[in-house]
């Protein structure tokens, strides 16, 4: 039995050219499937469809726009000792949520949210927010930080990324934060994958295993 | 093609047993074993073990949408089983779950009904704690007088206990408590730092409560050829390694072993046939899912394993000139009584144990037993009978640490991938009293499915529940203080019916056929070779997780029907 899987186009393009990594061979092989496909956004949202999945999916991103978002997310999730969000991958997810996961209204309003920190950037440095340096940029999300309050639950953050309510700062952080730590780099160099940790170590030194182990 | 042809496939079985999960699979395995030809029909799609697990080893960076649910096809199609409590449905298991538009229910009362629509059932699903009930359990309808009397003692299950939990392999730790009888066990699972701590504080503090590692039907070790549980803690998944039970890896497999099996699935049933004259069960109408074409199988014996409302469902569709309110139904006690957990939760932080950390994803937490109204009533208990605890002490993961702030950049980015603040909770699972009013019937003015009348849910939780949940949420805050906790706090968890999923009673077991559906031996008042073992013939709930005991109520069962046929009596 082929077991295909959906994957989205998020990868950094030289991963995506790297092929099949030897985790997928592995989780084939132990699924007992066939070498799992690369699938595009277009192919996936099929997929979706074909899996009685919501089957909307509307324009992506202009480059305009994703030019922003990549900034903002690089700015969010910067590059430190181990990937940012763009060499994550984070801006092809998010854009691949506007175009098929979010409504019609949350896509007006994110899309406005990002026109919006373009004019701010524009008006404090007379430049549009891709072109900002990450000081500049992160001085225009603190004042956006600032300026939406929040009042809903903080318990999950998949909660808050449902809330209606939550403001577009919170929107965009948040999905930022989601989308690197699922992203294949986030989830091997920041967390741990290990698909199979066979034994649980129940009380280790944080000295020896300073990390989150995910699946 | 007509749907209505009636077809007959004659008596080709010697036990037809309705429904594949936790007690048909059981149903099917003893049966088979003991040497008669079964035939298992599940109304669900067909789903291989290993093969049908297709999200089993998707990594986070291929969920669909990084694992947001798809919020259109739940409102439409899942719009009861997405809202499942502790993250049961998923992206990764969602074809194991039925489809709420095209299976519609009637809620007099708000009520939620899990159901899976899968080969193996919510087999594949469940939380897999497994404990015995206690003698206690057992009285507790005799000594105060809420619901009716148990046939059965503790006594008359231990020895099944036993065998089931010899072939399903459940990992515990044994701790010689009188009203929480231990069982035959694989090593433990273990403890994580605070949790020792937590033990140790807590039973410091009070001699009479003890705190154990969960109970949990996934193998320590390997077991009767099933591999040892990896520690992923994805077995909602599906578990390839065979290593958590469910029919598809465990007593499905052995059924078919004996080459004495069949299993159709897509195999809806309508009603069981009870003949006037005989009083015999003679046959199960079946109408199949994808063509609706009709037919009727037979067999000497029937084994009702289709889950508690499934169950009563079948039974209260099975109306007759012999039987007009359906089999078991001459008193009006079939489908009253049903019976559930409900609960409250606690949560707080402790301090201390920063330099502790824990790898992997173990598939366990910690239990509490009951301790309150044990063998009498509490001085200082405004309710009646008791709940017992489940809980665990973890370090919070990203999605919680993120959710705890809106900051940004380099800083948020190494706090939310560094282990968390050490968190501890305690989850009360209080027993349900016994209501006559708390039933389930058919509206035949609401077709369902099939054209079959749609089951009706009138439930709703008691003032004991409600003084019962205000006391263990007392308890917990104050255990979780003792543990050295701060900020405790409650949150509303099982506060409607259905949410546990610990579906009992409908179809109780009893001394008396004017009280009861079921006797001793789940057989079928005036119905002698028809068998009820699932969550239905529960008479009470008692404050541990139920399946254990449905599957030991299902060997037990099949063992005397067994033993009735072969004397000629049924």
């Amino acid at each position: 039995m082929t077991i295909n899987r959906i994957r989205f186009d998020r990868q950094r393009p030289a991963a995506a050219k790297e092929g099949v990594s030897r985790r997928d061979v592995l989780a084939a092989l132990l699924a007992g499937a066939t070498l799992a496909t690369t699938w595009t956004g277009a192919a996936a949202a099929a997929a979706l469809k074909a899996a009685g999945a919501a089957a909307t999916v509307r324009p992506g991103l202009s480059a305009g726009e994703a030019a922003i978002l990549s900034a903002a997310a690089q700015v969010i999730i910067p590059t430190t000792d181990t990937p940012g969000a763009r060499e994550a991958g984070v801006p092809q997810f998010i854009g691949a949520l506007v175009s098929n996961w979010m409504t019609d209204d949350e896509a007006t309003l994110f899309r406005a949210g990002l026109a919006g920190l373009d004019d701010s950037a524009r008006q404090r440095w007379q430049r549009g927010f891709a072109e900002c340096t990450a000081e500049q940029g992160a001085e225009l999300l603190q004042a956006l930080r600032a300026a939406s309050p929040y009042g809903g639950r903080t318990f999950s953050l998949a909660d808050r990324i449902l809330d209606p309510k939550a403001p577009f700062y919170l929107r965009l952080r948040d999905l930022v934060v989601l989308g690197y730590f699922t992203s294949e780099a986030g989830s091997n160099q920041e967390l741990r994958y290990l698909p199979v940790p066979g034994k649980f170590e129940s009380n280790v030194d944080i000295k020896t295993w300073p990390y989150q182990v995910v699946i | 093609m007509s749907k209505d042809k009636d077809k007959d496939k004659g008596a080709q079985f010697d036990a037809i047993v309705i429904g594949s999960g936790i007690t048909g699979g059981w149903a099917a395995k003893e049966l088979t074993e003991k040497g008669l030809k079964v035939l298992v029909l599940e109304r669900g799609a067909k789903i291989e073990h290993q093969t049908g697990y297709i999200h089993e080893f998707t990594p986070p960076w291929q969920a669909p949408n990084g694992g947001l649910p798809e919020r259109e096809l739940h409102a439409r199609d899942y719009e009861i089983q997405s809202k499942i409590e502790r993250g049961a449905f998923s992206w990764a298991n969602r074809h194991y779950w039925i489809n709420d538009r095209e299976n519609p229910y009637e809620q007099v009362k708000p009520f939620r009904w899990h159901r899976a629509n899968v080969l193996g059932g919510r087999s594949l699903t469940w939380g897999r704690q497994s404990y015995r009930w206690g003698n206690d359990d057992f009285l507790a309808n005799a000594r105060d007088g809420h619901g009716n009397d148990w046939p059965i003692r503790y006594a008359d299950l231990a020895p099944w206990y036993s065998h089931v939990e010899r072939f399903i392999g459940v990992s515990g730790q044994p701790e010689g408590l009188e009203h929480f009888p231990d069982g035959e066990y694989l090593p433990p699972m273990e403890m994580t730092a605070l949790e020792r701590a937590l033990k140790e504080r807590i039973e410091a503090r009070w001699k009479e409560r003890r705190v154990t590692i969960g109970r949990v039907a996934n193998l320590t070790v390997e077991h009767n050829g099933r591999g040892a549980c990896q520690n992923r803690n994805i077995c909602n998944r599906g578990c390839s390694f065979g290593a958590y039970f469910s029919s598809l890896s465990s007593t499905l497999p052995a059924a078919q072993k004996t080459g004495r099996l069949t299993v159709r699935t897509d195999s809806v049933v309508e009603a069981i046939d009870v003949d006037p004259k005989t009083k015999r069960a003679t046959g199960v109408r079946v109408i199949d899912a994808k063509s609706g074409e009709k037919m009727t199988f037979k067999a000497r014996v029937i084994f009702l394993c289709a889950s508690t409302y499934g169950t009563l469902q079948v039974l209260l569709q099975s109306r007759s000139e012999a039987n007009p309110n359906g089999i078991g139904n001459h008193s009006d006690k079939l489908g009253r009584y049903l019976v559930d957990h409900h609960g409250v939760a606690a949560f707080g932080e402790i301090k201390g144990f920063e330099d502790r950390n824990y790898k992997g994803r173990r598939a366990t937490g910690i239990l509490i037993p009951r301790f309150r109204n044990l063998g009498r009533q509490d001085e200082d208990a405004d309710f009646t009978r008791g709940y017992g605890f489940q809980g665990g002490a973890m370090r919070d993961d990203w999605t919680n640490t993120a959710a705890l702030t809106d900051d940004f950049g380099a800083g948020m980015k190494h706090n939310i991938a560094r282990p968390g603040k050490w968190v501890a909770f305690l989850g009360a699972f209080g027993e349900q009293l016994p209501q006559v009013n708390n039933r389930v019937t058919l509206n035949d003015k609401k077709p369902g499915n099939y054209g079959l009348p749609q089951l009706c849910f009138d439930v709703a939780y008691g003032e004991n529940e409600r003084k019962m949940a205000v006391d263990a949420g007392k308890q917990a805050e104050q255990m979780l203080k003792a543990a050295g906790a701060e900020r405790v706090q409650l949150i509303p968890v099982r506060t409607m019916p259905g949410v546990s999923i610990h579906e009992m009673g409908g179809a109780r077991m009893g001394h008396d056929p004017a009280e009861s559906v079921l006797n001793a031996h789940n057989q079928v008042h005036g119905v002698d070779n028809l068998f009820v073992t699932d969550g239905a013939a529960m008479a009470s709930a008692g404050t541990v997780n139920p399946s254990l005991t449905y599957m030991a109520l299902t060997a037990r069962a099949v063992d005397y029907a067994v033993a009735q046929i072969k004397a000629g009596r049924i």
